[in-house]
């Protein structure tokens, strides 16, 4: 059973190691680097542009290496997995150490102890003990907490401020896996899709990149559209959307959003994303009268239901469009005609009134249940980084034996600070002595 | 530069923010290059008064720039700081520069590092002065944030921060020893990859050198470029004497000479001279060639400027060393002042990618998107991480640190500007 175990351990020591940490941020840094100069799907390589591109051998193999959507891809994922379970690994074990060390920290410190420290001078004294060990704990309170021991005529002093210091470094690692935490969040459970919404029109309805349809939580209203242009008139200055959260046909919340400035439903954020101008046909549902846009899954308020404009022409009777209507599981479809008789789809009565032309807005639907953890992380990032970067736990021996005093000194950073205390504290000594 | 004076002067009385503003960013760049001057001879010569001089036209520049930033900003209306187009970009990043190494100079008393960062100061500022678009120009809604303008002010110290580091990085390897054959088998190498990246390869084949046309001219006789008689075969020598030089200084180093080999410098004294004439040609048939204007090639321009000017400082360091090395630092104060002007540029970096992400955020509900611009800075903050993490855990110290903060500089330059001529995003800067 041992030598599994010790193999077992070797394992796990290695996953913990640093060089595991910087193999596996230099090849993420490699793949970072792919994924800058090779074009991206989604990013800056458009569908039609790949479709073209895929026909030659070079692209395939970089398509099928994940090489066109390298930080989706499963390999990306399994070097931050090793990454996190590194850092994970390696914390764990630092804390393990480090609570060791701490607990062994003792006053009393034998000459192998003193020989490890990276600072340290002996000094030969002929005040009397008991006086200098006075003297030298207050002085050793410019380090911290002053402990003293006595065995066998020896005096043992031992000077630190607060341990906790060292685990400045766990809160640092601590915030990267909380952004990590964050993203992963978003990757299993986000949700971001479109939403173009005509001015006076209502929607519960949005739809993702894949063409995924997901509903709100409740039907929004645009109520008013406005574009205000720079003087040159080619730029817009500011475009803005005011939007009515509509649930169970009760008015819940008014905003008017611009860009930078969402609004949130439920998990949702609505972004203010684009704008255009379009020709829509004008559907009375029952006693309510909406702009629809071609081509769209249009939602029916305040119900799961919706249709669809997929077509239209022109007949002797007038323009012509073609509805399909989802009600319930059963898909009922009809042509209608501007103007004319309203039709019965199952239980709407719906007529094609009008057509006029305006604005819609387009609206970014988000949901991402991590970004709270993204923040958290980056807040306690900075905060621990000062905190480790401008903190180092010091910790100062003192031996009086006979005519003989050893002073020895630790610390992990400003060890220069150290040691001109203990230059200090020497010139003093022999001050004394004299 | 009296004429300058005498414009300032006129801008400011004829109360136009806008025209003042210009005017003060102008007389920096002059200022910046009579800085470069004075430093180099410093460099070189070692006399106090060049760095008084040096010192002292920094300074006045970084004040006349801060000036005409605010300026600049009043001009805009104080609708938005003035760093929200490349021009705006590049002069703010000047400016970085220039407080960035006062600061340095002042508090730590390395009077060299300035011949190094100063220079890089002048060929920013001049890179701005080329833009064709320097208008204040009306923000789309998406950059109308305060984030934005937090994000790119931290940007700008923090990569001044960096771009210190790596010249006390150039000192480091200067006083430790490092052998100059070292410093001409990357000159050399970088003058290569400058006159290629230049020309973008045409005087490989041909022996031409191109520059771009603007758009209104040529229509289309040209196919957008106009070649300058006689700079390529110039510049192609140029490079041919590098490739000689980089190869003499490689054969130097297997066979362990302990100097710089004189066929190694001399071959490397062509490559200077061979540099310094085509530069000029440039420059001479940019007057003459109707529609060649350096304002359309600025990054071929300075690309060919800073080559040359590494050639110079490679010169000086061989023919000054030993005097040089006296004035240096302790290496471990050059290697304690790295790591000190890293820390202030890494804390600065984290910033910069957090407030970028909390702007995108807001304005898209996605706070990273892997846009190339975000990637590289990730990798760039990667890098400096990995600086700090090797030395605070590893105790790694000296050369090998240095050779990560040098990789640092190089992921900051692709981040900063290779990202953004290379490859298109969302952080196109808003250039006409």
């Amino acid at each position: 059973m041992k030598p599994a175990i010790a193999e077992k351990q070797g394992w796990v020591d290695f996953l913990a190691s640093l060089k595991v940490t910087v193999y596996t941020l230099i090849v993420l840094s490699l793949a970072c680097l792919v994924g800058t100069i090779v074009p991206q799907k989604g990013v800056s390589l458009r569908p039609d542009v790949l479709a073209e591109k895929l026909h030659e051998p070079l692209w395939r193999w970089l398509d099928m290496l994940g090489f066109l959507d390298v930080f989706h891809s499963v390999w990306f994922f399994l070097l931050v997995l090793l990454l996190v379970v590194n850092l994970v690994l390696c914390t764990f074990r630092f804390v393990q150490r480090t609570n060791r060390q701490l607990r062994r920290t003792t006053a009393v410190l034998d000459d192998a102890g003193f020989a490890a420290l990276p600072i340290r001078q002996t000094v030969r004294s002929s005040v009397a003990s008991t006086k200098l060990a006075d003297r030298l704990a207050e002085r050793l309170r410019f380090v911290g907490r002053v402990t003293r021991a006595e065995a066998d005529g020896v005096i043992h002093l031992m000077a630190q401020n607060s341990p906790l210091h060292r685990y400045a470094v766990v809160l640092i690692h601590l915030s990267i896996l909380f952004v990590i935490a964050g993203a992963v969040l978003r990757i299993l459970f986000g949700i971001e899709g479109q939403l173009l919404l005509p001015e006076g029109g209502m929607q519960n309805i949005f739809v993702d990149d894949a063409g995924a349809v997901y509903r709100l939580p409740a039907d929004v209203r645009c109520d008013r559209f406005e574009v205000e242009m720079y003087a040159d008139g080619r730029r817009p200055k500011d475009y803005r959307s005011e939007l009515v959260v509509v649930e169970n046909g009760r008015e819940t919340l008014r905003k008017t959003i611009e860009v930078n400035d969402p609004l949130p439903i439920g998990p949702y954020r609505l972004f203010q994303a684009t704008y255009g101008r379009e020709i829509f046909p004008l559907l009375t549902v029952g006693d309510l009268t909406l702009p629809v846009m071609f081509d769209r899954i249009q939602s029916l308020p305040g119900t799961r239901d919706g249709l669809r404009i997929d077509r239209s022409r022109d007949s002797d009777a007038g323009l012509q469009i073609h509805i399909n209507l989802f009600a319930g599981d059963a898909l009922h479809d009809a042509w209608l005609t501007e103007k004319g008789e309203p039709v019965q789809l199952g239980p709407y009565r719906v007529a094609f009134t009008d057509h006029r032309e305006g604005f819609y807005t387009g609206l970014m639907v988000a949901a991402d249940p991590g970004v709270k953890f993204v923040w958290i992380g980056s807040a306690l990032f900075f905060f621990a980084f000062f905190w480790a970067m401008g903190t180092t736990h010091r910790r100062v021996w003192v031996r009086l034996a006979g005519d003989t005093v050893t002073i020895g000194a630790a610390a992990r950073k400003r060890r220069e600070q150290l040691t001109a205390w203990l230059e200090e504290t020497v010139r003093e000594m022999e001050n004394l002595s004299r | 530069m009296i004429a300058l004076l005498r414009d300032t002067i006129a801008g400011l009385t004829s109360g136009t923010a806008f025209r003042t503003s210009a005017a003060g960013f102008d007389l920096a760049f002059l200022l910046f290059l009579l800085a470069t001057a004075a430093y180099l001879v410093y460099l070189a010569a070692r006399k106090d008064v060049w760095w008084k001089i040096g010192f002292g036209a920094s300074s006045v520049a970084a004040l006349s720039m801060t000036m005409a930033l605010v300026l600049r900003w009043v001009a805009a209306g104080w609708h938005h700081p003035p760093f929200t187009n490349l021009y705006e970009s590049l002069v703010f990043f000047a400016w970085g520069i220039v407080v960035f190494h006062l600061f340095v100079e002042w508090k730590y008393k390395v009077r060299l590092a300035g011949a190094f960062i100063v220079p890089l100061a002048c060929v920013t500022m001049g890179l701005a002065s080329l833009s064709p678009n320097k208008e204040i120009e009306p923000l789309v809604p998406a950059l109308q944030s305060v984030w934005l303008h937090l994000h790119v002010a931290v940007a700008s110290i923090g990569y001044a921060a960096f771009l210190t580091a790596f010249a006390f990085a150039v000192l480091f390897f200067l006083k430790d020893r490092v052998s100059l054959k070292w410093f001409l088998v990357t000159t050399s190498a970088f003058v290569i990859f400058a006159v290629l990246a230049a020309s973008r390869g045409a005087v490989l084949p041909a022996a031409q050198f191109y520059f771009d046309l603007p758009e209104t001219a040529g229509s289309g006789m040209h196919a957008g470029k106009v070649a300058l008689p006689g700079v390529g075969p110039l510049l192609l020598l140029a490079m041919l004497a590098a490739l000689a030089a980089l190869v003499q200084s490689i054969n130097d180093i297997v066979r362990k000479k302990d100097d710089v080999s004189s066929l190694a410098f001399t071959l490397f004294l062509v490559v200077f001279g061979v540099l310094t004439v085509g530069v000029f040609w440039l420059l001479v048939q940019t007057t003459r060639v109707p529609h060649a204007h350096l304002s359309n090639n600025p990054y071929a321009f300075a690309m060919l400027v800073i080559a040359w000017l590494m050639c110079l400082v490679v010169v000086i360091f061989h023919l000054r060393y030993e005097a040089l090395l006296n004035a240096l630092p302790e290496v471990k104060v050059i290697d304690r002042l790295t790591y000190n002007t890293i820390m202030i540029g890494f804390p600065l970096m984290t910033l910069v990618i957090i407030t970028g992400a909390i702007w995108a955020n807001k304005a898209w509900g996605r706070y990273w998107r892997w846009d190339p611009k975000e990637t590289a800075s990730l990798v760039t903050w990667g890098i400096y991480l990995l600086y700090l993490h090797t030395r605070l855990t590893q105790g790694w110290q000296g050369r090998r640190s240095m050779i990560i903060a040098v990789i640092g500089f190089i992921s900051v330059v692709f981040t900063y500007l290779g990202v953004n001529l290379l490859l298109s995003g969302l952080h196109a800067y808003a250039t006409g």
